[in-house]
């Protein structure tokens, strides 16, 4: 295993990022988690600009938690920037969103969602959901053979 | 020239002319031969009496043969001068006497003949039988001058020619006046058809010389003239009145085409409303599902985790404590803000003359507690007055001013100025700040229900207020705008239909 980044969560919300963190510490997979605030920012993490000028573009994240409800660019824009780059349309995206609406989904789902998850009200519903989610992606799930993109 | 080519006047001429004539001619024709007759009757009867007296007064002399006698009979005939040769014959057929006694025996028939009379070489010759008792003794014959009759006849007839020649001379006269009579007008008819022909004017009328076919001929004539022009007349109205009629249809026409047009216009500013509205309505419902959801999410979750950190970490427990509270608060947040924002609208806004600096004061005193311990410097100008809803327009003031006092915290020293000035050639109202501003690459999502340009950790907020302020300004008939500067601060503009110009600017 590499030392990159294995999880970008994106979340603006401090309670929801608080409980994913919680959730992901809790079955041990909150190693490289790098934490986006906002859409502008996430975007500027996966293309290595401004902030994060330093970083290898080479070398994304293997899973991005994607919040749709977002300040600046939306959830829905950050899933259409990673899809259209060549270099990020292989990371697997996997939406969590408190939104029901049925519009979101099927968007979502053209831009060309990995997987698109309704948070739970329910908390313990909630680490479960996160947990099969972590367990699923960065265990089970084969990731794309280095450079098969490129 | 043919005579039905002829002019009528000619043709009358003729008609009279050659009428007259034929009676003229018939009439001295049948005259001449009657008088012809009836003379040639009278020279024979008054011949055959003459000869039948001298017969008679022969007749003892030619039975008793006495020549003398008879000699002397016959040149008592020298009275009727128009007797040429006079000779009587005796039984036997031999001449005994002749008259005048002068002439020749050749002059005379050699016999008595049968024939009674016959007229041969311009005289009449007459044979008579002399009778004595019922019995012939003798034959008398008689040779008249005729020159003298026929000298009668001719003179007769030259006086019928004369006449004859008068009567249609007289007749051409008449002729001539009656062609006039009966020509005239119908020429005039003539004319004036033609005239009219040519001119196309109907209104003229043909001149009537009297009662007759004629003049009803005229009459009628006039009577159609006068109907057509009365058609025309008509026609010519109907046609104006057509013309008319379009003109007014082409105007409505127009009028329709424009009346649509402008429903068109609004059909499509309204459905711009509804399309908004609906937008509204849409991003009302995410946020219930969303937004909403959030909050409560919270709650649920941090005291689930209360329940089980709460003996393993005490320490923690205060904290989410504080994060159960955050979910709380924010959950009334956004109640509140939505509730505001569903009754812009929901209510009729009813204008008053407001003074809107008034309306500053007012939002400024009421935000007196939240400013105690900041560093803001006010500049703010005299604002105009203006038509608006003082409800809805303090508001919108309120949801401004607090956003510049929110996003300017992060500065030792805020500045927040308050003015108006002339934009476009339009009043409008600005409110500054110093604060931190914005990438105006998302100025397009400012104004819509629940953006946000900042994160809930820098800046809490629930993405309606200026939402509201828009909302605000648009049922006033204004607009709203915003120009920022990342790190530097945000000009929000707005105007209002019903605001006073700011002359002194």
């Amino acid at each position: 295993m590499n030392t990159s980044i294995e999880i970008l969560v994106i979340e603006d919300n401090p309670s929801d990022l608080e409980l994913t963190m919680h959730a992901l510490t809790k079955y041990n997979l909150a190693n490289k988690i790098h934490v986006a605030r906002d859409g502008e920012e996430a975007l500027d993490f996966l293309f290595c600009r401004g902030a994060f000028s330093g970083r290898d573009p080479e070398s994304p994240p293997r899973i991005v938690l994607l919040d749709l409800k977002l300040p600046k660019v939306d959830g829905l824009d950050v899933l259409r920037a990673i899809k259209a780059d060549r270099r990020t349309k292989a990371v697997p995206v996997v939406i969590m969103t408190s939104s029901n609406q049925q519009r979101d989904m099927v968007e979502s789902y053209q831009l060309g969602v990995n997987s698109y998850i309704q948070k739970p009200i329910n908390f313990v519903e909630f680490q479960e959901v996160i947990q099969k989610l972590g367990y699923y992606w960065l265990v089970v799930n084969k990731p794309p053979p280095s450079g098969a993109f490129h | 020239m043919n005579l039905r080519d002829a002019p009528i006047r000619q043709k009358v001429t003729w008609v009279i002319m050659l009428t007259s004539t034929v009676v003229l001619f018939v009439t001295a024709a049948v005259f001449m031969t009657y008088e012809v007759i009836a003379f040639h009757r009278s020279l024979v009867q008054n011949s055959q009496t003459i000869a039948q007296i001298t017969a008679a007064q022969s007749s003892a002399a030619v039975e008793f043969e006495d020549d003398k006698v008879c000699q002397e009979i016959l040149s008592k005939l020298k009275e009727e001068p128009t007797i040429l040769l006079a000779a009587l014959y005796g039984r036997d057929g031999k001449m005994m006497a002749r008259y005048p006694a002068s002439s020749p025996v050749g002059f005379f028939p050699s016999a008595p003949e049968l024939q009674k009379y016959k007229i041969q070489e311009g005289a009449l010759n007459i044979f008579v039988p002399v009778k004595q008792e019922n019995l012939m003794v003798g034959t008398l014959y008689l040779e008249w001058d005729l020159s003298p009759a026929y000298r009668h006849l001719r003179w007769y007839a030259e006086m019928v020619a004369l006449v004859l020649i008068g009567s249609m001379g007289i007749a051409l006269a008449i002729s001539h006046w009656l062609q006039r009579r009966i020509s005239v007008p119908i020429l005039e008819l003539a004319e004036t058809a033609g005239k009219i022909s040519r001119s196309g004017d109907y209104s003229v009328q043909a001149r009537k010389y009297g009662n007759d076919e004629l003049g009803q001929f005229t009459d009628s004539f006039n009577h159609m003239l006068a109907q057509i022009h009365a058609q025309n007349e008509a026609l010519r109205k109907n046609e104006e009145q057509l013309r008319g009629a379009l003109q007014t249809a082409e105007t409505a026409a127009a009028e329709v085409r424009t009346l649509n047009t402008e429903l068109e216009e609004r059909v499509t500013h309204r459905t711009a409303e509804l399309a908004a509205m609906n937008k509204e309505l849409e991003a009302f419902a995410y946020s219930v599902s969303h937004d909403l959801r959030a909050p409560l999410r919270h709650i649920d979750a941090f005291a689930q985790i209360l329940e089980e950190e709460i003996q393993k970490n005490p320490d923690r427990v205060p904290h989410y404590l504080s994060r159960i509270r955050v979910g709380a608060q924010n959950m009334g947040r956004l109640v509140d803000d939505l509730l505001k924002l569903s009754r812009v609208g929901r209510v009729e806004p009813k204008f008053e003359a407001v003074r809107l600096t008034a309306v500053v004061e007012e939002v400024l005193a009421e935000l007196k507690d939240e400013v105690a311990n900041r560093d803001i410097e006010w500049r703010i100008a005299e604002l105009p007055s203006a038509s608006v809803d003082p409800g809805l327009i303090k508001q919108a003031f309120a949801n401004l001013i607090s956003n510049a006092v929110k996003y300017s915290r992060t500065r030792a020293r805020a500045v927040i100025e308050i003015g108006v000035e002339l934009v476009d050639g339009e009043t409008a109202i600005f409110i500054r700040d110093n604060g931190v501003g914005f990438n105006m690459q998302y100025a397009h999502k400012l104004f819509g229900v629940f953006q946000r340009l900042h994160r809930m950790e820098d800046f809490e907020g629930t993405g309606i207020g200026l939402a509201t302020v828009q909302r605000i300004i648009r049922l006033h008939g204004g607009r709203i705008w915003v120009n920022a500067e990342l790190d530097k601060g945000a000009t929000f503009h707005f105007t209002l239909k019903g605001i006073e110009a700011a002359r002194r600017i």
